[in-house]
């Protein structure tokens, strides 16, 4: 679904020039679960900014659902709208939004009328357990609440891929295992692909493969069973 | 309704910084409301002056507003009677009132000055309104016998010649034949016009006695009254078709003052609303630079899920619409209250340059100068948003994530 290859990728302050992935290859497939493992300034970071589709600027051949990206704004952007989820270490939600008005946004990014929003909406939240609180601003929520927001987020349009960075990085053991095992019963229910940057052992341990970066190549693929 | 909500919330994620733009925004309309309103106001009394003083239109012989006379009256109307008949008849003429221009020199019989002069039918005071100031005496009266004319004199006349109602005073002047003339007249009245230059030299006497000292039976001009300052150019096509033979000017040909103080007052205007508008885009343009840059992670969040750079502009700009409406309306109210509270509570302004009397400070309340106002403040705000959001909307998705 997501084919990476011959990626390099070369940040330039100055005179300075750091190579942040060298020639990586990487084949993410339908449903699947992949952990991108490594130190800082690995390429983690990178690797996940570029499947994405956040930074264009990059050589080598991205190809998403067979299509081959043309580094081209509107093209990225379309299919961030509608085959893409993100989850962000830090959660993201829009303070000013309520949950339910966070999970509603990519529905309505990708112009569906509101009674099919709110019923998606709805459908999701009770996903994640949080219907009581569709209508409560982040402020109001404890970290792993608004995690759960930012996850049903991240797959109420359905997307083919979320791209996870840290997603239990600011959650406590407990809420961490709920939020990997959410992520994990979603993604299969919905059969959607996930890529997860994380040092969380409890997150690897889920996942089908996990890739070992180091310095910007990748040292180890490691495919796994799923716990 | 759900952006224009959104839009809300988010200023009021900062309320106070919110409410400040919003007062400098309602500030500045304000100050555009009241000193436009001044302006309309001293526009509309310049104007309605003019007009009361020359008239809505002055008809004349061709060539009398644009040639000086070798003689008194050379340029007179001689069927002044006929013609004023005739004008009158139409049913949107008010009055129509022969006036004669002179000049020459005044005397107590010891002491003599310049004087400039208007030979008016005694209607002339009703039609006009209270244009002068009567410090002693009376206006002429239409009853005047032949054998006694009477005259009024500007009180600095007066006071130079040292006379008083009842007195006796002589002008002398050249006839049309090159003859020169004198005639005694009795005070009539003595005004103050509040223009110093006009109260030293300005006389009026009566139509029949300038006449009579000028030796003619023309008069200078007919100058015509309408009901409406606006129907003046319609009058003067439909009133040109009657008398073709003469030649018409409207009020605003005579109105040097209106003309002078408009052009002037318009720069001013123009300038400050400039400067006025400078000050709400820098306002403007710093409370929504720092939101944008508060809100870089989100505008990165939204970004990475596919918001476009214009849906994510529409929301910043939106915020400022809700600014630049509510501190529009606002400042339209307090405007208001402005132009009511100067109705309520008399301030007199102090004499203007060459005039000896203040005048109620009156700034008027117009509806099209507050749409216009608005208009351009809101389009400034928006804009300035747009500029403000630009920067932020335009960073690359991976940096605003990481923005701290």
């Amino acid at each position: 679904m997501l084919q990476l290859t011959h990626i390099e990728k070369t940040y330039t302050t100055g005179e300075i020039q750091l190579q942040a992935l060298r020639d990586v290859n990487l084949h993410i497939q339908a449903g699947m679960m992949v952990a991108l493992c490594g130190p800082s300034g690995s390429g983690k970071s990178t690797l996940l900014n570029i499947c994405g589709l956040l930074n264009q600027d990059y050589f080598g051949e991205v190809r998403f659902a067979g299509e081959l990206l043309m580094r081209d704004y509107r093209q990225a952007m379309e299919i961030r709208r509608t085959h893409l989820g993100f989850v962000f270490q830090k959660f993201n939600l829009v303070p000013v939004m309520t949950a339910f008005e966070n999970v509603a946004y990519p529905l309505l990014l990708n112009g569906l009328k509101a009674v099919e929003v709110k019923r998606c909406v709805m459908a999701m939240l009770d996903h994640v357990g949080l219907i009581k609180f569709a209508h409560y601003r982040p402020d109001r929520l404890s970290g792993g609440q608004q995690q759960r927001v930012a996850i049903a987020r991240a797959l109420v349009h359905q997307p083919k891929l979320v791209i996870a960075d840290e997603p239990t990085a600011s959650l406590d053991s407990e809420t961490a295992e709920q939020i990997v095992a959410l992520m994990k019963s979603l993604g299969r229910e919905k059969e959607t692909a996930f890529i997860v940057a994380s040092h969380d052992d409890r997150m690897t341990l889920h996942c089908d493969k996990v890739i070992h970066l180091k310095d910007g190549v990748i040292q180890l693929e490691e495919n796994l069973c799923a716990a | 309704m759900r952006r224009l909500k959104i839009a809300i919330l988010n200023l009021l994620r900062n309320g106070r910084r919110s409410v400040l733009t919003v007062s400098i925004v309602a500030i500045v309309v304000m100050a555009l409301m009241t000193s436009g309103g001044f302006g309309l106001y001293t526009y509309q009394s310049l104007k309605e002056g003019a007009a009361r003083s020359e008239g809505h239109l002055v008809f004349a012989r061709p060539g009398y507003f644009s040639s000086d006379e070798e003689f008194p009256l050379q340029n007179g109307l001689d069927n002044a009677d006929e013609l004023r008949k005739r004008l009158l008849a139409d049913q949107g003429v008010n009055a129509v009132q022969p006036r004669i221009y002179l000049q020459g020199l005044i005397s107590n019989g010891e002491k003599s000055n310049i004087f400039l002069g208007q030979g008016i039918l005694a209607s002339e005071f009703r039609v006009k309104g209270p244009f002068l100031n009567i410090t002693e005496g009376d206006i002429l009266s239409k009853d005047e016998k032949v054998n006694d004319p009477q005259i009024m004199l500007g009180k600095d006349l007066a006071r130079n010649l040292s006379v008083k109602p009842g007195d006796y005073v002589t002008l002398m002047s050249t006839t049309v034949n090159g003859a020169l003339n004198a005639l005694d007249f009795k005070v009539k009245g003595i005004f103050g016009t509040g223009v110093p230059d006009m109260d030293k030299r300005q006389v009026y006497t009566s139509i029949n006695a300038a006449q009579f000292l000028l030796d003619s039976h023309r008069v200078s001009t007919l100058t015509l009254y309408g009901y409406d300052l606006e129907d003046t150019e319609f009058l003067r096509d439909k009133l040109g078709q009657l008398v073709p033979q003469l030649e018409i000017s409207t009020w605003e040909d005579h109105a040097f003052i209106y003309k002078g103080v408009k052009n002037l007052y318009d720069r001013i205007f123009g300038l400050m609303g400039i400067i006025m508008s400078m000050v709400i885009f820098v306002s403007l343009f710093n409370t929504l630079m720092m939101s944008v840059t508060e809100r870089t992670r989100e505008i990165g969040t939204l970004s990475a899920m596919g918001a476009s750079k214009a849906e994510l502009l529409v929301g910043f700009m939106l915020e400022a619409l809700v600014l630049a409406v509510v501190g529009a309306i606002v400042g339209i109210i307090l405007g208001g209250l402005v132009s009511v509270g100067l109705m309520i509570f008399d301030v007199t302004m102090p004499p203007p340059p060459g005039k000896t009397v203040g005048y109620p400070l009156t700034v008027y309340f117009s509806t099209n100068l507050a749409w216009m106002i608005s208009v351009v403040i809101v389009a400034i705000c928006v804009f300035s948003s747009f500029l403000a959001a630009r920067k932020g909307v335009n960073k690359p998705i991976t940096e605003a994530l990481v923005y701290v």
